[in-house]
C-alpha cells in the first residue's frame, strides 16, 4: 500500500472513532436499544405517563419524578433532556437554575434539534443574575429562531424584552443595591402553596393575605391545577404571625376570593372574585364580622378585568388595576374618586410613566398618598414582575423607580404594601428560601451600613519579665550560697612594676575578725579561694608603701593587679572604724581590727611620723566636739605608745567637726564624719 | 504576718534557749563559765549582759559558727513551713535575722513572703533593709523590680543607679535595664544592655526579639526560631513571631505562630485576643469570636474583647446575641462609641429602631460624628417599632 493510501486510511479511522465517540442524540426507539429491551419499554413507560401528566394535569413536579426514572435509563436525548429543563423551569416547587446541565446537556447533544433550549437557557441565566450569559442565549435563540421556518418564534417579542431586561438589570440594577432584610414569614403563614397579596390593618396588628392552599373552600382545583383561592387572617403575637384563619364564609366561598385593600379605618374591604371576567367586591366589618361582600358597582367594575384595588385618602379614592377601554397595553392602573352624591368617578387611566405597554398590577398606595408602589413586567423589570415606585409630585406622578435588588428578583415580584414610615414592608415572591411556590416576605429597609472597627488592642511582643521569686528562692539556697567558692588571684607590684613582698590580711568587716594573715614570697602573687555568700576586707601592706584595703564578694573567679604607691608626705590614711563610746574618748572593743592596721603600718615603716587628726560628727556644741576629737586622737596616740611606737613619731590634732566629709543628716553620713585620719609628715 | 501568735513565740524562745552555750575565754571568761546568748550582740555572763565583741577572738568564732549553724537550721525550717504556714516560716526567718543580720537566706525568705502575700510595698522595705544590713549585690536587681512594681515615679529608674555601682558585672540589672530601654523604644540600647547581660537565658532571647523588631529580616526570624526548642522560652517565641507576622500584615503566618504559641501555653488571654484580631481579618468570624469569648470569659479587657465578640456575632448574624455582649460592655465602659454604633446596629437588625437611633446619636456624641450623614435620615421622627 502506498503512502497515500495509509494517509486515506488513517483519516478514514480517526474521523470514524472521532465520530463514534462524539456524543449525539438517541432519541427514544426500540431500534438503538436492541439488548436492552426490558429497560427500554419501562422507561419509555415512564416517559408516556409523564407526557401525559403534563398534558392532562400540567402539573410539572409530578412529571418530573417520571422523566426522570426514563432519563435514568437513557440520558442521551435532547427532547428527555429538554422535557426535564422544562419540567424545573415550569414547576411550582422546583428550583428554575437546576435546569440548567440539561439545557447545557441538549445543546451539547444536538444544538439545532430543539432550538427553544437557548430561550430557556436564557431564562435560567436570567433567574441567576447571569445577565450576560442570559443575553447570549436570547440571541442565538433569536438568530436561530429566524433562521428555521419550521420553528414557532411567537415568544420572540418576549425575548425582545428579556433581552432589554437583561441590559436595564447589567447596567443599572447591579451598580447599587439596596440594604433591605429580607425575611420569609415562615411556615406559620407560608406553605407550599401559593402565598400572595398581604394587607394589614393601619395598627399593622392583623394580616389578610390570599392562599391557594389544600384547605381552601370546597377543596376544589382550577384548570390551572392550583386550588381556588381564599382569603386569610393572621394576628401578630410579638415574635411572629399567629392565630392564622380561613375568614370562611361570607367572604369565601368555592370560587376565587383575593384580598386586594383594607380602608384605612380597617373597617372596609376590597376583594377579588373571578365572576364577571374578574371583579372588585366590598365588605364592611360589623362588629367582628364581615358582611357579605357586594361587587362594586360600574364604573369601578366593568365588563373587562379588574383584578386589583386600594384604598386611599381615607378611603375616598380608589386605585384600581383593569385591561378596560382606555389601557395603554394589558393591565393598567386606574384611579377613582368619591363624590359626595354622585358616587366614583370614572376611573381614570394614570398615564405614562406609571403605565406602559405591559402589564401594571398589584396597586398599592402608602397612607401619606405620596408614594404608590406596582408591579409591572415592563422593560425596566429584571425579570417577571418589578416591583417599582412613583412618588407624587404636585398631583403627578413621577420619578418612578425601580425598586432594585434584592427587593426585585427575576421571578415575579408583588403586592408590595408598607407601613406608615415605609421602612417595613411585606410583598409576595420567591426567594431561595421559599415554602412553596410563591411567598409572603417581610422587607426591612435598613439604614447604610455604618461600620464598626474592631477594638485593637496594642499587640506587642513578649519580654519574659523578671522571675523576682525565682531569684529570691536562689538566695535562700544556703547550700549554693553558703558553700559555693571562688578563687581570687592577686599581683602585687609598685609603680614600677617590680613585685614586692607584702603581707596581705583577710577580715570579716561585719564580725570585725581576722580570718588569715599572710606574706607573699614568690613576686607578690597570691591566690585565694573564697567563698561566694561572704564579704572579705583585704588589707595589702608593704614597707615603704601606702596600705591598699579592698572589699570583696566574688561572684566569679576574679583576678586583680594591686600598684604599690610609695609611703610619701602628706598622704593620709583614714579610719572610719575606730570607734569610741558616744561622747566619750575610750576606744571601742570594736576599734581593735582598725588599730592593728595602723600598728602594722607603723610598724613596718619605722622612719615615718604621722600626725593623727580625730574628727566628729556635728552632733553637740562645736566646743565640745573639737575638745572630743582632739581627746580621741590622743587615746588612739597613746594607745599606739602602749604597743611600742615611739612618741617621738606621734602627734595628734583635732579638727571637731569643721571638716565632715559626709552629710551629718544621715546615719551613714555622720558614720563617716567620725572618723581619725592619719597623717604621713 | 506582723502579729506574733503564741506558737511563734514559742518558736522563737526555743531558738534563744537552744543557743545557751559555753564558750571558753583566754582572758576574760574562764572555762567553766556558762554564757547564755542573749542576741547578736549580747551574751549572758555570770549574769551580767557582756558585749560579744569585747570577747577574746576564739570565743568569738565558736559564737559565730554557732549563729551560721542555728541560722540555717532555722532556714531548712522557713523553707519546710513556706509553702503551707507562711506566719512560721516569717518567724523562723526573723529569728534567724535576730542572731545574723546579715544572713541573706533569711531576708531573702522574708521579701518572698511578703511578695506571695501581694504587699510589694512590705517586700520592698524589707529588701531595702536587706540590701543594707548584707550589702550583697544579688539585691539590686530584686529592688529595682520591686520598686517599679510600687511605681515609684519619684527616683530615676533605680536599676540605673544600681548599675552605676556595680558597674556592669550584674546580668540581671542589665536585663532589666534592656527591658526599660526596650519599654521606652530604644532598642539598639536595649540591644546593648541585653549583651552586657551575658549567660542569661532571658537576655539572648531578648536580644534576638528586639533585633527582629529593629531589623525586620530574615535572620532575625531565625534568631528568634532558635528559641523554640528552648522549652521555657518557646511560647515565648511563638508568641513574638506570631506579633511580628501579624504587624507585617502576614496574616496566615500570624495565624499558624498564634496556634503554635496556644498549643504550648493556653492561658495568656492575650494571644487569644491577637488570634480573634487575626481570625476577624481573615474573614473567620466564628474562629474569631471563640477567641474573643475566651478573652472576657477570662476578665481580660472585658469591655473590648465583649464588643469585639459583638461585632462577630453581628456579622454571624446573630444579632440578639451581639446586643447582649454590647450590652455588657456598655455597662463596663459607657464611654466609647464603637460599643453605641454596634449595639445600635444591631437593635436595627431587631427592628427595634428607636433604640438604634438613641445608641446611634449617643455614638456620634462620643466621637463617631462621621456616621451622622448616615443616619439623619433614617432616625427621622416617626420610626416603627
Amino acid at each position: 500500500m502506498n503512502l497515500f493510501f495509509r494517509y486515506i486510511l488513517f483519516f478514514v479511522v480517526f474521523f470514524g472513532v472521532l465520530k463514534i465517540t462524539h456524543a449525539q442524540d438517541v432519541p427514544f426507539k426500540s431500534k438503538y436499544f436492541k439488548d436492552k429491551k426490558k429497560q427500554f419499554r419501562e422507561a419509555l413507560k415512564e416517559l408516556h405517563l409523564a407526557d401525559e401528566i403534563i398534558e392532562t394535569e400540567k402539573d410539572y413536579d409530578k412529571a418530573l419524578n417520571h422523566y426522570q426514572r426514563a432519563y435514568r435509563f437513557h440520558a442521551s436525548s435532547v427532547n428527555l433532556n429538554f422535557k426535564i429543563a422544562q419540567c424545573y423551569i415550569l414547576g411550582d416547587r422546583t428550583e428554575p437554575t437546576e435546569a440548567k446541565p440539561y439545557l447545557e446537556k441538549a445543546i451539547e447533544l444536538d444544538s439545532l434539534k430543539r432550538v427553544e433550549v437557548f430561550y430557556y437557557l436564557g431564562k435560567v441565566h436570567q433567574s441567576s443574575k447571569n445577565w450576560d450569559a442570559a443575553i447570549i442565549n436570547y440571541k442565538k435563540y433569536k438568530a436561530l429562531c429566524s433562521k428555521d421556518e419550521g420553528e414557532d418564534c411567537s415568544t420572540l417579542a418576549q425575548v425582545e424584552k428579556n433581552i432589554a431586561q437583561c441590559y436595564f438589570a447589567k447596567n443599572t440594577l447591579s451598580k447599587e443595591k439596596k440594604r433591605v432584610l429580607i425575611e420569609n414569614l415562615g411556615r406559620r403563614i407560608n406553605s407550599p402553596y401559593p402565598e400572595y397579596g398581604a394587607v394589614f390593618t393601619p395598627d399593622m396588628q392583623r394580616m389578610y393575605f390570599t392562599s391557594r392552599r389544600n384547605k381552601t373552600t370546597g377543596f376544589d382545583v382550577d384548570i390551572d391545577l392550583h386550588y381556588y383561592e381564599d382569603i386569610y387572617e393572621a394576628r401578630k403575637t410579638e415574635q411572629s404571625w399567629n392565630r392564622v384563619k380561613n375568614l370562611g364564609a361570607p367572604i369565601n366561598t368555592n370560587g376565587h376570593e383575593s384580598i386586594l385593600s383594607i380602608s384605612p379605618d380597617g373597617k372596609k374591604m376590597l376583594l377579588y372574585r373571578g365572576s364577571n371576567n374578574g371583579d372588585i367586591y366590598f365588605s364592611e366589618k360589623k362588629g367582628r364580622d364581615w358582611s357579605e361582600p357586594v361587587a362594586m358597582a360600574k364604573p369601578i367594575n366593568s365588563k373587562y378585568k379588574e383584578t386589583a384595588a386600594c384604598f386611599a385618602e381615607n378611603g375616598k379614592t380608589i386605585y384600581l388595576v383593569s385591561d378596560r377601554t382606555g389601557s395603554l397595553g394589558g393591565l393598567d392602573i386606574f384611579k377613582s374618586e368619591y363624590k359626595k352624591g354622585k358616587g366614583w368617578t370614572e376611573p381614570k387611566n394614570l398615564g405614562a410613566p406609571i403605565n406602559t405597554i405591559y402589564n401594571e398590577v398589584a396597586v398599592f398606595i402608602d397612607c401619606s398618598n405620596v408614594h404608590l408602589y406596582y408591579s409591572s413586567d415592563n422593560e425596566q423589570s429584571i425579570g417577571g414582575y418589578d416591583i417599582f415606585k412613583a412618588t407624587n409630585k404636585n398631583g403627578s406622578w413621577s420619578d418612578i423607580e425601580n425598586m432594585g435588588t434584592p427587593i426585585n428578583t427575576p421571578y415575579d415580584d408583588l403586592y408590595f404594601v408598607t407601613d406608615s414610615s415605609e421602612k417595613i414592608a411585606y410583598y409576595t415572591t420567591r426567594h431561595a428560601d421559599t415554602e412553596g411556590s410563591s411567598d409572603i416576605y417581610k422587607a426591612t429597609f435598613l439604614s447604610p451600613e455604618k461600620p464598626v472597627n474592631l477594638m485593637a488592642s496594642n499587640f506587642e511582643m513578649l519580654l519574659p519579665q523578671p522571675n523576682v521569686s525565682a531569684w529570691l528562692i536562689e538566695l535562700m539556697d544556703q547550700e549554693e550560697n553558703q558553700n559555693k567558692e571562688y578563687v581570687f588571684k592577686g599581683m602585687v607590684r609598685t609603680k614600677d612594676g617590680n613585685s614586692a613582698e607584702v603581707l596581705i590580711s583577710l577580715e570579716d568587716p561585719i564580725q570585725q575578725m581576722l580570718i588569715r594573715k599572710d606574706s607573699t614570697y614568690h613576686k607578690g602573687s597570691f591566690s585565694y579561694s573564697l567563698n561566694a555568700s561572704t564579704d572579705y576586707r583585704m588589707l595589702i601592706q608593704a614597707k615603704g608603701y601606702m596600705p591598699i584595703t579592698k572589699n570583696l564578694r566574688l561572684k566569679a573567679n576574679t583576678s586583680e593587679v594591686f600598684i604599690l604607691e610609695p609611703v610619701k608626705k602628706g598622704e593620709k590614711l583614714v579610719f572610719e572604724d575606730i570607734y569610741f563610746a558616744t561622747g566619750s574618748k575610750e576606744l571601742s572593743a570594736d576599734s581593735e581590727s582598725s588599730l592593728q592596721q595602723l600598728l602594722s603600718f607603723l610598724q613596718q615603716n619605722m622612719s615615718i611620723k604621722v600626725k593623727l587628726i580625730g574628727h566628729t560628727d556635728n552632733i553637740g556644741s562645736k566646743i565640745k566636739n573639737l575638745e572630743l576629737s582632739k581627746q580621741r586622737a590622743k587615746s588612739v596616740r597613746d594607745w599606739l605608745i602602749s604597743q611600742g611606737i615611739s612618741q617621738n613619731r606621734l602627734i595628734y590634732t583635732g579638727k571637731g567637726d569643721a571638716e565632715p566629709v559626709g552629710n551629718n543628716d544621715t546615719v551613714q553620713g555622720r558614720q563617716k564624719n567620725r572618723r581619725t585620719e592619719v597623717e604621713i609628715i | 504576718m506582723k502579729t506574733i501568735s503564741f506558737t511563734a513565740v514559742f518558736f522563737y524562745l526555743s531558738q534563744v534557749t537552744f543557743l545557751s552555750f559555753v564558750v571558753a575565754q583566754s582572758k576574760e571568761v574562764p572555762s567553766t563559765k556558762r554564757l547564755k546568748l542573749l542576741n547578736a550582740d549580747y551574751v549572758l555572763l555570770n549574769g551580767d549582759s557582756v558585749k560579744i565583741l569585747d570577747l577574746d577572738t576564739e570565743s568569738r568564732s565558736q559564737i559565730k559558727q554557732k549563729i551560721k549553724v542555728t541560722c540555717e537550721r532555722n532556714m531548712k525550717i522557713s523553707q519546710q513551713a513556706m509553702g503551707n504556714t507562711p506566719k512560721k516560716a516569717y518567724y523562723f526567718a526573723k529569728s534567724s535575722l535576730q542572731l545574723d543580720s546579715t544572713f541573706l537566706p533569711a531576708h531573702a525568705m522574708i521579701i518572698h513572703l511578703f511578695l506571695q502575700r501581694k504587699d510589694t510595698a512590705s517586700a520592698y522595705q524589707n529588701a531595702q533593709i536587706a540590701y543594707r544590713q548584707t550589702g550583697s549585690e544579688k539585691l539590686l536587681p530584686i529592688l529595682s523590680v520591686l520598686e517599679e512594681g510600687l511605681a515609684n515615679s519619684k527616683k530615676q529608674s533605680l536599676s540605673e543607679e544600681n548599675s552605676a555601682i556595680t558597674g556592669d558585672q550584674n546580668p540581671r540589672l542589665n536585663y532589666l535595664l534592656g527591658l526599660g530601654s526596650y519599654k521606652d523604644g530604644n532598642l539598639s540600647k536595649a540591644i546593648q544592655y541585653f549583651e552586657l547581660a551575658k549567660d542569661d537565658h532571658y537576655a539572648d532571647f531578648a536580644k534576638a526579639t528586639t533585633k527582629l523588631m529593629q531589623n525586620k529580616d530574615e535572620k532575625s526570624i531565625k534568631a528568634v526560631h532558635v528559641f523554640l526548642e528552648d522549652s521555657l522560652l518557646n511560647f515565648y517565641a511563638a508568641h513574638n513571631l506570631a506579633v511580628y507576622y501579624f504587624k507585617e500584615n502576614q496574616l496566615d503566618d500570624a495565624l499558624l505562630w498564634s496556634n503554635k504559641a496556644l498549643s504550648i501555653n493556653d492561658t495568656l488571654l492575650n494571644m487569644y485576643y491577637l488570634r480573634g484580631y487575626i481570625n476577624y481579618m481573615l474573614g473567620q468570624k466564628e474562629a474569631a469570636l471563640s477567641n474573643f469569648k475566651n478573652c472576657f470569659s477570662n476578665d481580660y479587657k472585658n469591655a473590648e474583647a465583649l464588643i469585639n465578640a459583638a461585632i462577630c456575632q453581628y456579622n454571624l448574624k446573630l444579632y440578639k446575641e451581639a446586643l447582649e455582649s454590647a450590652n455588657t460592655a456598655i455597662e463596663i465602659n459607657d464611654k466609647v462609641a464603637e460599643n453605641f454604633l454596634l449595639r445600635g446596629n444591631a437593635h436595627e437588625m431587631l427592628h427595634q429602631f428607636t433604640q438604634a437611633c438613641e445608641d446611634w446619636h449617643r455614638a456620634v456624641a462620643l466621637g463617631r460624628s462621621d456616621i451622622l450623614p448616615l443616619i439623619t435620615e433614617f432616625c427621622k421622627p416617626n420610626n416603627p417599632d
